[in-house]
């Protein structure tokens, strides 16, 4: 397993990622998740997501790509951070974002 | 001589013949126009078009024609707008062929354009495709609006100034829809409403990008209901369909860009996915109090501030605001079914209209020079001959 892994989504998947699942198209969350973050985090100790160059990104998209990898069981309570490093320096709230969704999964989870 | 007689008699009921035939025709060619949907006469719910309009051997067709109002604007004319969409529709349904007399129209915004047109496309596609049509407006202005926007193509009026006569201060594009999620739309539709002299910072130009691909996510999710279709074939045209109109005026200094869905509406989807006691709290409402269409909307919102334990519930509508709060001007509308909502200068407030709007329908108005973040004083500009 090599330390990093880095995935530039604007170069490595869609300039334009759009909607949650499959279902909404080639470029959702979950095509993303599915297709690149997954496999990734089997590769790597650690996943860089550079999140610039795209030409924006809805809720749905963040919340199934990232938070959705607590859903999958991809990535388990308290992991996230350790094992994704996001990087956005055209929209600096976009970490924070996503960080919430997957606190908010977190904080589901953690209830059940 | 008597040969001769004969021969001319033959001719007259010939053309007599001719003339029974060609009345048949177009009576079986109304009877089929009206079966198109499957829908019965639909007793006085519609006015009837006066037989005298009937031309035997010309055109088959009796058209009513409905006299669209003065002005159509959702803003202070919601309720006459969403009564003009309901009585071409109920013309229609009674075996009516339509033709929209557009005469005496004034001004026509760009909300209830979208509106008129996304209607207009989905009864098309309802009733025939040949049994609406309208007319050309006296002023020109409302002339340029209706061709450049493409609502005469979707009518089939043939433009008499052609797209070409718009003016650098005032731009529209022609509507865009679709039945999926295309982000390419939203794109091209900035790029091109902007042109090569105007450009919006990469901020501002995503967060349009979040707004409108949030919109035609939740259309794809939840926007229509199978059980709405009058046909198979009809949900095979509808289902997940959208509109999209954008226009740039630089002497009133405002970016305009409209998106709209013919589904069933936020107060019906909200229900799905929020228990109601969900949505009272978010409201602040008493238990069994049943929140009104305004009510919901607001609840959408307020349901996309709340951390809930539902599991991916999303940011509601809260993607589609984020554009006035990142330009930090500008006003928010949504329209569904009864309820409107009107998000902008740090305020939101909801209402309950008496008109129904049939699906949802976002307005999104922006002081351009803020969604550009340039000095006002470089777009003021020659006035625009046309307005």
């Amino acid at each position: 397993m090599s330390p990093t892994h880095t995935i530039n989504v604007a170069r490595d998947f869609s300039k334009e990622p759009i909607g949650r699942y499959t279902t909404d198209g080639e470029s959702s969350g979950e095509v993303f998740r599915v297709k690149l973050l997954a496999p990734a985090l089997c590769d790597a100790e650690v996943v860089r997501v550079i999140l610039d160059g795209t030409e924006g990104y809805g809720s749905s998209f963040l919340d199934e790509a990232f938070a959705g990898l607590l859903r999958a069981r991809i990535l388990r309570v308290g992991e996230f951070d350790r094992r994704i490093e996001l990087v956005s320096e055209e929209d600096p709230s976009l970490k924070k974002e996503v960080q919430d969704y997957v606190a908010q999964e977190e904080a589901r989870q953690r209830s059940r | 001589m008597a040969k001769k007689i004969s021969r001319v008699k033959a001719g007259v009921q010939t053309r007599l013949e001719l003339r029974r035939w060609q009345t048949r025709l177009a009576e079986k060619a109304g009877r089929k126009a009206r079966r198109v949907g499957g829908q019965k006469r639909h007793g006085h719910a519609a006015p009837r078009p006066s037989r005298s309009k009937r031309s035997i051997g010309q055109s088959a067709k009796v058209w009513l024609d409905l006299a669209v109002p003065e002005t159509l604007d959702l803003v202070g004319g919601h309720d006459e707008v969403c009564a003009f969409v309901q009585q071409i529709k109920a013309s229609l349904k009674a075996g009516n062929n339509v033709r929209l007399l557009f005469d005496q129209v004034q001004r026509i915004r760009l909300g209830a354009l979208t509106y008129m047109l996304g209607q207009m496309q989905k009864l098309r596609f309802e009733y025939g495709e040949d049994r609406l049509t309208g007319s050309y407006p006296k002023k020109a202005p409302v002339e340029r609006l209706l061709s450049a926007t493409g609502f005469y193509h979707l009518l089939k009026v043939k433009s008499r100034d052609g797209d070409s006569k718009q003016s650098r201060q005032s731009r529209y594009i022609r509507f865009r829809s679709d039945q999926k999620i295309n982000a390419s739309e939203i794109t091209q539709v900035r790029d091109e409403i902007l042109g090569q002299d105007l450009k919006m910072p990469p901020l501002i130009a995503k967060t349009v990008f979040r707004a409108v691909s949030e919109a035609m996510t939740n259309v794809n999710h939840h926007g229509y209901d199978k059980k709405s279709f009058r046909s198979a074939q009809v949900a095979g045209i509808l289902r997940g369909r959208w509109w999209m109109l954008a226009t740039l005026n630089l002497t009133n200094n405002m970016f305009k860009l409209v998106f709209y869905d013919a589904g069933v509406g936020i107060p019906s989807t909200l229900p799905r996915k929020y228990p109601l006691e969900l949505i009272r709290q978010a409201l602040a409402l008493l238990p069994g109090f049943q929140p009104d269409d305004g009510q919901m909307i607001a609840a959408a919102m307020a349901l996309g501030r709340t951390r809930t334990e539902l599991q991916n519930r999303g940011k509601g509508l809260l993607d589609l605001a984020k554009l006035i709060d990142i330009v930090g001007d500008g006003r928010m509308r949504i329209y569904s079914r009864r309820g409107t909502l009107t998000y902008g200068a740090g305020e939101q407030s909801a209402m309950n209209e008496h008109g129904f709007l049939e699906g949802t329908l976002i307005e999104w108005d922006l002081p351009l020079h803020k969604a550009l973040n340039v000095p006002l004083e470089s777009l003021k500009n020659v006035a625009d001959p046309y307005d």
